[in-house]
C-alpha cells in the first residue's frame, strides 16, 4: 500500500509496459508452440514407423531408415530397380499391401530372397486342407470370451462388495489388496504346474482364457467406485415394491451402468488382445502346438524368426502385423478416452 | 484517475475508488475494510509460506514426518500382526465354544449330526438339505481315503521317502499342489460341517420353539372356549347348608387333566402340561379375574424384584430408560454370542414396517390432495358463485353480492371458495388464482373463466386419471389395502409397548435371558406373572398378552428365515430361491471366489510355500526335495558362490532408483505437456492430444518391441548416428546392450523410453484435473494481486498433487513392478562384460521382478525356492510404500478445502 504514490506514474509508460508483455507473451506462445511439435514428433515418429515399415519391400535391413527404400508395390517378380547403385532384380511378388497378404498366407523366406509356400505360417495356416486364420481367431476368441467372463466377474464382485452386506467382505477386500501387492506372475510356475502336470491338461486357447478371466474379480475397484455413486434410495423403493436382490441388480443397477459396463468390457477386451508373457509361458513351449499361439506370440517370435533374424528377415511381416494389432485396440481405445480419464481420476480421488 | 481505472487489479485502484467517487452513491468501506482486513492474508494459499526459512521448515518437517511415518508403519505392522493372532485365537476359540453350545442345548440328533452330518436335518424334516450335507460328508470320507491322506503325508514329508512314485521332475511340485488343495479341501469341508451343525442345530431349536408355541395356542383356545372342553370338569350335584341341593362344577386336578388333554382331545405332551396349568376353575366361575393361580408357582423372589424395578420406574429412577422405550429407540445391548431378545426381533420388525408406513402415506397424501383440489375444482357455477358472493354461505353471512366481472383480491376470492367447499385454504388459493388469471386473460382470448375452469378440470383429471391408471394403480390399491391393514397402526403400538415394558424390566437381568434362549416351563410361568400383575388382573390384556407371546415367538422364528411360523422346514425350492434374494451375495460371490482361488490366491499360496523348501529344477526329483531354509540364506549371503546376496543388493538398488527415476519424470513432464497443452492461448489442444493418445491406444508390447528395434543395432538412430560420423560410432552400436559404466546408456534409454510411455497418461489425467479446478480460486487470487506463477504454485500445483498423490504412490509401486519395459526393450540386460560381478542370470537393468523371472522360467537351472523368496521381498517392499503411504494419506484428508 505504501508503494502506491511511486507506481502512479504517466500514461506512456504503461502502454509501453502493455506492449513488452504482449511480445513476451507471443514469444511464450511460440515456444510453446515449438516444444509441443517437437513433442508430438518425438510421440508420433516411433507409431509412424511402424507404420510406413509394414509397406517396405526389402526382405532384410529395412529397420535402419525412418522411411522404406523400397517399397511392396515394387517388390514384382520379374522387376527390377536401382538400389545402392546396383540393379536389383526380384523373383518373387510381394505386391501392395504384399505383407499383410503375407501374414495371412502360408508363405515363408525360405533363404534370403526365396519365397516358398510352407504348410505353416504366421497369421494362417492350412488345416484339413483349408485355410484357416489361425493365431488371429484364437487371440479373438480368447480376447472376446475373456472380455465377457472378466466382465460377468468384475461386476458381480463389485456389486457385491457396494450393494450387498455378507459375511467375510472387510476380509476378502483386504486380501486381495494384499495379494495385489505380490507379483502378479509369481503363481505362473505353479498354475503351468497344475494345468500340465497335476490335472495332466492339453495346452489349449481355453487354458489361457482361464487364467485371464479367472481373477477378474480382484480387479474390481473402479466398478465398486462407480456403483457407490449409485443412489441406494433406488434399491430401497424397489425392495418395498417387491424386487429381489437379483431383480434389482437385473433390472434397476445394471441399466444404470451402461458406462461402466461398456468401460469394463473395453479392457478386459484389450489385455488379452495384446499380452504376451502368460501367452508365452503357458502356450508358447517347444512341445506346444502352434495350432494354439496368439497375435502377441507369433509377432515376438517372428522378429527372431528366418535366417537373417538379426537384420529382421520379417521385419516389414511384423510391422504389418503390429498394425493388425493395433487397429482394434486404437479403436476402442478413441471409444473409451472420455470414461478412462474419469475412471483414472475417479479412483484416484478415492484411493 | 482514468488510468486507474484502467488496471483495477491492483489493491490500490479499490482503495482509491471510494475516496474519489463517493457521489455514486456506492459505499466502498466494506470492501475497503475487507481489503485490508486478516481476511486477505488467511486465503489458504497464502499460508503455504513464501520465505525460504518457511519453505526450509516445511521441507524439514515433511521429512521428520517421513522418518515419523516409518516408525507409524512398523508399528502398525506389529499391531497388526498381535491383533491378527488374537483375532484368529478368538475366532477359533468362538468356533470351539459355539460347537460346545449347540451340542449341549440339541438334542441327541444334533449331538449325532457332528459326526454324522446332516442327521438332524432329515430328523427335522429337512430332507434335502439333510441328504446334501450327508453327501459332502460322504464325499469328503471318500476324497480324503483315497487321495486326502497321502496328499497331506506326502506334503509333510515331501518325498523324503521314495514309496512306489514314479521318479520325474514333476513329482515335487505335484505334492505341494496336491498337498495345499487338501489343505483347501480340508478346510472348506470343516465350514461345512460347521454349517450342517448349525443347521441342525437350529432346526431343532425352531421345532422345539414350534412346540412351545403351540402349547400357547392351545392354552389360549382352552381358556376362550372352555365350554368345549366338558371332559375337563365333573358336575356334582350337591347340597348346601340349607338342605338345598346345587349342581358343583369340580375341575380335575392337573394330573387327570393333562391325561384327558393327551388322549381325548389329542393335544401334545406340552400343549396337556400348559392346559393343566390353567385356574380353569377360575375361568368359568369369574371368568374375568385374570389368572391368579399361575402365580402360586412363582418364586417369592420374583415378586419381590417386580416390585423393585416398578418403584424404580414410579420413583423416576428409570425414568429416562423408560421414556426412551416409549420413544421406541430403546435398544437393550444384545447379547454376546446367544440368541437376540424377542422384543429386539420385534422393534426391527416394527421398524420396518414403520417404515414402509411412511412411504405409503406420502403416495396417499398426494392421492388426498389431488381429489380434494378436484373436488372444488369440478364445480365451476359454485367457484363463480362463491367469489361474487352469491352463494349460501354469503348470504348467511351477511355479505352483499358483487357484479359479475369485477376483479375480487385473491385472498378473499379464495376464503369464499373456502367458505362454500369447506376446503384446504391451499386448494382455495389455487382457484381463486386460476379463476383471476382466467379473468384478466378474457378481453384477449374471449374464453370465459368459467370455460377456463372446466378446461383445467378436465386437465386436472386427466393428470390424475393418468396418475392412478397407469402409474400407481397397482401401487394405490396396495397403498390403500396396507392402509386398511395397519389403521390400528398407534393401538398396535400402545399394544406392544405395554407388553414389552413389562418384557424389558425382567429382560435387564440374567433370568430373563436365561428365560428367552432356554424356554424352559419356569421362565414363562414368571413372564405371565408379571404380565398378570402389570395388567392388574386384566383378563382381556392378560389373553391378548398370550396372544403376543405367540406373536414373539413367530418373529423368534421368522429370525431364522428358513423356518416359517408354522414350524416346518420350508420347502428346499422356496429355500433355493433365497439365493436370488437374502442370500444373493452367496450367489454372486461364487464364481469370482473361485476363479480367484484357482487362477490367483492358491499359486500365490503355493508360490510362497515354495521359498521354504529347497526346489530347484534339480532338486524336483523326490529324495532331493525338502523342506529348507537354504533359499533365504543364499539370498542374503554375499559370499556364496551364485553371488546372489550381492545380486540382490545391486538389483534392489536399481529398482528403486529406477521407480522413483521413472515415476516422478512421468509425473513431472506429464504434468508439463498437460500445462502447456491446456495453455489459454494454445489453439488445435485437441489435436496435439490426440498425437500424444495415439502411443497409449496401441499396446504396449508392440511399442515397447518398436523402441527396442529403434534403439537397438541397425535402427534408424543408430544408422543415423552411423552414417553422420562412420569413422568413431560402431555400426553395431547397442544403446541398450552395452555393459561399460554398469549399463548406463541403457539404463538412460530405458528411464526415456518410459516416459515416452507413461507421459500421455499422466496428461490425460492432468488434463482432466485441470480442467475441473474452480476458477473462482484463481479470481479471487488474480483479485488478491497473485501473479500466474504464484497462482500456479499455490492453486495449479497443491491442486494436482491433492488429487493425483495418492495415484503417485500407487504408480511407484507400479513401477517397482514394471516388468514390460524392462523386458521388452533390454530384457535385463546388459550382462557384465567380467564374470563374477552378478549373478550368472542378472543383468544391469534387471528389476527384482525380471530378475525372479529370469532365475525361475527363463534360467537353465530354475531357482523356484530362490524366485519364491524375491516374490516375498517384493511383496514386503510394496507393502511398506503403502503402508507408508496410507499414513500420509491421513493428512492430506485434511485438505477438504479442494473438494
Amino acid at each position: 500500500m505504501a508503494t502506491t504514490v511511486s507506481t502512479a506514474t504517466p500514461v506512456v509508460e504503461k502502454k509501453q509496459h502493455h506492449a513488452s508483455m504482449k511480445v513476451r507473451r507471443i514469444t511464450a506462445d511460440i515456444i510453446v508452440y515449438i516444444l509441443l511439435t517437437v513433442m508430438a514428433l518425438a510421440w508420433v515418429s516411433p507409431v509412424l514407423w511402424i507404420l510406413l515399415q509394414s509397406f517396405t519391400g526389402q526382405a532384410v535391413d529395412s529397420m535402419g531408415k525412418w522411411i522404406p527404400e523400397i517399397w511392396d508395390w515394387e517388390v514384382v517378380e520379374g522387376n527390377s530397380i536401382i538400389y545402392n547403385n546396383t540393379r536389383l532384380q526380384f523373383n518373387y511378388t510381394l505386391g501392395p499391401f504384399g505383407n499383410y497378404r503375407f501374414l495371412f498366407s502360408n508363405l515363408v523366406y525360405s533363404s534370403n530372397s526365396v519365397v516358398e509356400e510352407s504348410a505353416y505360417n504366421f497369421f494362417g495356416y492350412v488345416k484339413n486342407g483349408t485355410f484357416y486364420f489361425g493365431g488371429f481367431m484364437n487371440t479373438l476368441i480368447i480376447a472376446i470370451v475373456t472380455a465377457v467372463v472378466s466382465t460377468l466377474l468384475t461386476l458381480m464382485t463389485s456389486y457385491a462388495f457396494s450393494r450387498l452386506r455378507f459375511k467375510g467382505r472387510q476380509f476378502m477386500m483386504r486380501l486381495i489388496m494384499i495379494l495385489g501387492m505380490f507379483p502378479g506372475f509369481l503363481g505362473l510356475v505353479v498354475l503351468y504346474s497344475l494345468f500340465y502336470k497335476v490335472l495332466r491338461w492339453q495346452a489349449s486357447i481355453w487354458l489361457l482364457i482361464l487364467i485371464y478371466s479367472g481373477g477378474a474379480g480382484m480387479g474390481y475397484y473402479i466398478s465398486k467406485g462407480f456403483f457407490d455413486t449409485i443412489s441406494k434410495q433406488i434399491d430401497e423403493a424397489a425392495m418395498i415394491d417387491g424386487a429381489t436382490r437379483f431383480q434389482i441388480f437385473y433390472k434397476i443397477t445394471m441399466p444404470l451402468s451402461k458406462p461402466i459396463i461398456t468401460y469394463t468390457v473395453l479392457t478386459a477386451f484389450m489385455s488379452p488382445w495384446a499380452e504376451y508373457i502368460t501367452a508365452n509361458y503357458m502356450l508358447g513351449g517347444q512341445n506346444n502346438n502352434k495350432d494354439n499361439w496368439t497375435l502377441p506370440l507369433i509377432l515376438y517370435k517372428m522378429l527372431n524368426a528366418g535366417q537373417f533374424a538379426e537384420r529382421g528377415t520379417y521385419w516389414g511381416q511384423f510391422c504389418a502385423g503390429a498394425v493388425i494389432i493395433a487397429i482394434p485396440t486404437s479403436l476402442l481405445f478413441m471409444v473409451m478416452q472420455k470414461n478412462y480419464v474419469g475412471g483414472v481420476t475417479g479412483g484416484a480421488v478415492k484411493g | 484517475m482514468v488510468e486507474k481505472e484502467q488496471n483495477p487489479s491492483t489493491a490500490e485502484a479499490v482503495e482509491a475508488q471510494p475516496k474519489n467517487q463517493p457521489e455514486n452513491g456506492i459505499d466502498f468501506s466494506s470492501v475497503k475494510a475487507l481489503a485490508n482486513s486478516d481476511y486477505k492474508v488467511e486465503k489458504w494459499y497464502t499460508s503455504l509460506g513464501y520465505g525460504i526459512l518457511e519453505k526450509l521448515i516445511s521441507v524439514g518437517l515433511f521429512l521428520l514426518g517421513f522418518v515419523l511415518d516409518i516408525f507409524k508403519t512398523l508399528w502398525v505392522i506389529i499391531k497388526g500382526i498381535f491383533v491378527g493372532a488374537y483375532k484368529i485365537g478368538l475366532g477359533v476359540y468362538h468356533f470351539f465354544r459355539n460347537v460346545v453350545r449347540m451340542c449341549r442345548e440339541g438334542d441327541k440328533y444334533v449331538k449325532m449330526s457332528t459326526f454324522c452330518s446332516g442327521l438332524g436335518n432329515i430328523k427335522g424334516g429337512q430332507v434335502a438339505d439333510g441328504v446334501i450335507f450327508l453327501g459332502a460328508e460322504v464325499l469328503f470320507i471318500v476324497y480324503m481315503a483315497a487321495f486326502g491322506v497321502k496328499a497331506i503325508a506326502d506334503f509333510i514329508l515331501l518325498g523324503e521317502e521314495v514309496r512306489g512314485y514314479e521318479m520325474d521332475n514333476n513329482s515335487s511340485i505335484r505334492f505341494l499342489i496336491s498337498g495345499v488343495m487338501t489343505i483347501v479341501v480340508i478346510a472348506a469341508y470343516v465350514f461345512v460341517w460347521y454349517s450342517a451343525l448349525k443347521s441342525a442345530h437350529d432346526n431343532y431349536i425352531i421345532r422345539h420353539n414350534f412346540r412351545f408355541l403351540q402349547a400357547h395356542a392351545d392354552q389360549v383356545d382352552v381358556v376362550e372356549n372352555i365350554v368345549n372342553y366338558p371332559e375337563f370338569s365333573e358336575v356334582v350335584d350337591r347340597v348346601d347348608k340349607d338342605g338345598k341341593a346345587y349342581k358343583q362344577v369340580i375341575y380335575k386336578k392337573p394330573k387327570e387333566i393333562r391325561r384327558i388333554a393327551r388322549e381325548t382331545y389329542g393335544f401334545s405332551k406340552l400343549s396337556a402340561r400348559y392346559i393343566s396349568y390353567l385356574p380353569l376353575k377360575d375361568l368359568t366361575e369369574r371368568p374375568l379375574r385374570g389368572l391368579p393361580a399361575l402365580g402360586v408357582k412363582i418364586k417369592a423372589a420374583y415378586y419381590k424384584r417386580y416390585d423393585k424395578v416398578r418403584n424404580a420406574i414410579r420413583n423416576g429412577k428409570w425414568s429416562s430408560v423408560f421414556a426412551k422405550f416409549l420413544e421406541w429407540e430403546f435398544l437393550p445391548p444384545a447379547p454376546k454370542n446367544g440368541y437376540p431378545y424377542v422384543h429386539n426381533l420385534v422393534l426391527a420388525d416394527f421398524n420396518r414396517f414403520r417404515h414402509t408406513y411412511d412411504k405409503y402415506n406420502d403416495y396417499l397424501s398426494v392421492v388426498r390432495d389431488s381429489t380434494s383440489l378436484l373436488r372444488v375444482i369440478d364445480n365451476p357455477e359454485l367457484i363463480e358463485k362463491a367469489i361474487y358472493a352469491e352463494d349460501e354461505v354469503s348470504a348467511k353471512n351477511g355479505v352483499e353480492p358483487i357484479a359479475r366481472g369485477t376483479i375480487v383480491k385473491p385472498k378473499v376470492a379464495a376464503s369464499r371458495i373456502v367458505g362454500a367447499f369447506e376446503c384446504p385454504y391451499s386448494d382455495g388459493v389455487t382457484v381463486a388464482t386460476y379463476y383471476q388469471r382466467a379473468l384478466k386473460e378474457q378481453a384477449k382470448t374471449g374464453i370465459t373463466p368459467l370455460e377456463k375452469l372446466k378446461a383445467i378440470a378436465a386437465k386436472l383429471h386427466e393428470n390424475y386419471d393418468t396418475f392412478v391408471r397407469v402409474n400407481r394403480k397397482e401401487r394405490l390399491e396396495g397403498i390403500h389395502e396396507t392402509h386398511r391393514l395397519y389403521g390400528s397402526y398407534d393401538e398396535l403400538k400402545d399394544l406392544y409397548a405395554s407388553g414389552k415394558a413389562v418384557f424389558i424390566e425382567t429382560l435387564s437381568g440374567e433370568k430373563a435371558e436365561k428365560h428367552v434362549s432356554r424356554f424352559d416351563a419356569e421362565a414363562m410361568f414368571e413372564d405371565m406373572d408379571y404380565a398378570n400383575k402389570a395388567f392388574g388382573g386384566d383378563e382381556a390384556k392378560m389373553r391378548e398378552f398370550i396372544a403376543l407371546r405367540a406373536e414373539r415367538f413367530t418373529a423368534t422364528v421368522d429370525r431364522y428365515e428358513t423356518y416359517p411360523f408354522h414350524g416346518q422346514p420350508i420347502r428346499f425350492k422356496k429355500k433355493a430361491k433365497q439365493y436370488l434374494d437374502e442370500k444373493f451375495a452367496v450367489t454372486v460371490m461364487t464364481l469370482p471366489v473361485l476363479g480367484a482361488l484357482i487362477t490367483s490366491v492358491l499359486p500365490l499360496l503355493i508360490s510362497i510355500i515354495i521359498a521354504f523348501t529347497n526346489f530347484t529344477g534339480a532338486n524336483a526329483v523326490i529324495g532331493n526335495f525338502d523342506w529348507n531354509m537354504s533359499a533365504w540364506s543364499t539370498m542374503f549371503d554375499s559370499n556364496s558362490t551364485s553371488l546372489m546376496g550381492k545380486t540382490f543388493a545391486y538389483i534392489l538398488g536399481w529398482t528403486l532408483i529406477w521407480a522413483i527415476f521413472a515415476t516422478f519424470s512421468n509425473y513431472i513432464l506429464g504434468i508439463v505437456l498437460a500445462l502447456l497443452i491446456n495453455k489459454k492461448s494454445i489453439k488445435f489442444k485437441k489435436v496435439y492430444r490426440m498425437f500424444f493418445v495415439v502411443s497409449i491406444a496401441i499396446p504396449q508390447f508392440i511399442t515397447l518391441l518398436a523402441m527396442s528395434k529403434i534403439l537397438g543395432p541397425g535402427g534408424p538412430i543408430n544408422m543415423a548416428a552411423y552414417a553422420a560420423n562412420p569413422t568413431t560410432v560402431r555400426a553395431d552400436t547397442w544403446w541398450l546392450n552395452d555393459p561399460a559404466n554398469q549399463g548406463l546408456s541403457a539404463k538412460i534409454c530405458l528411464i526415456l523410453v518410459n516416459c515416452w510411455v507413461g507421459i500421455p497418461y499422466t496428461m490425460l489425467s492432468t488434463s482432466g484435473i485441470l480442467m475441473n479446478i474452480p476458477e473462482d480460486l484463481y479470481e479471487s487470487a488474480r483479485i488478491d494481486g497473485a501473479s500466474p506463477w504464484t497462482q500456479f504454485w499455490k492453486i495449479t500445483m497443491p491442486y494436482i498433487l491433492f488429487v493425483t498423490g495418492p495415484s503417485l504412490l500407487t504408480t511407484f509401486i507400479g513401477n517397482i513392478n514394471n516388468f514390460n519395459v524392462i523386458y521388452f526393450l533390454t530384457g535385463g540386460g546388459p550382462k557384465p562384460a567380467a564374470m563374477g560381478e552378478l549373478n550368472l542370470d542378472a543383468g544391469y537393468t534387471d528389476l527384482l521382478i525380471t530378475f525372479l523371472f529370469k532365475i525361475t522360467v527363463n534360467s537353465a537351472t530354475h531357482q523356484y525356492a530362490i524366485g519364491s523368496v524375491i516374490g516375498i521381498l517384493v511383496f514386503i517392499i510394496c507393502a511398506f510404500f503403502s503402508l507408508i503411504m496410507y499414513s500420509r494419506m491421513g493428512s492430506t484428508k485434511n485438505e477438504e478445502a479442494f473438494q
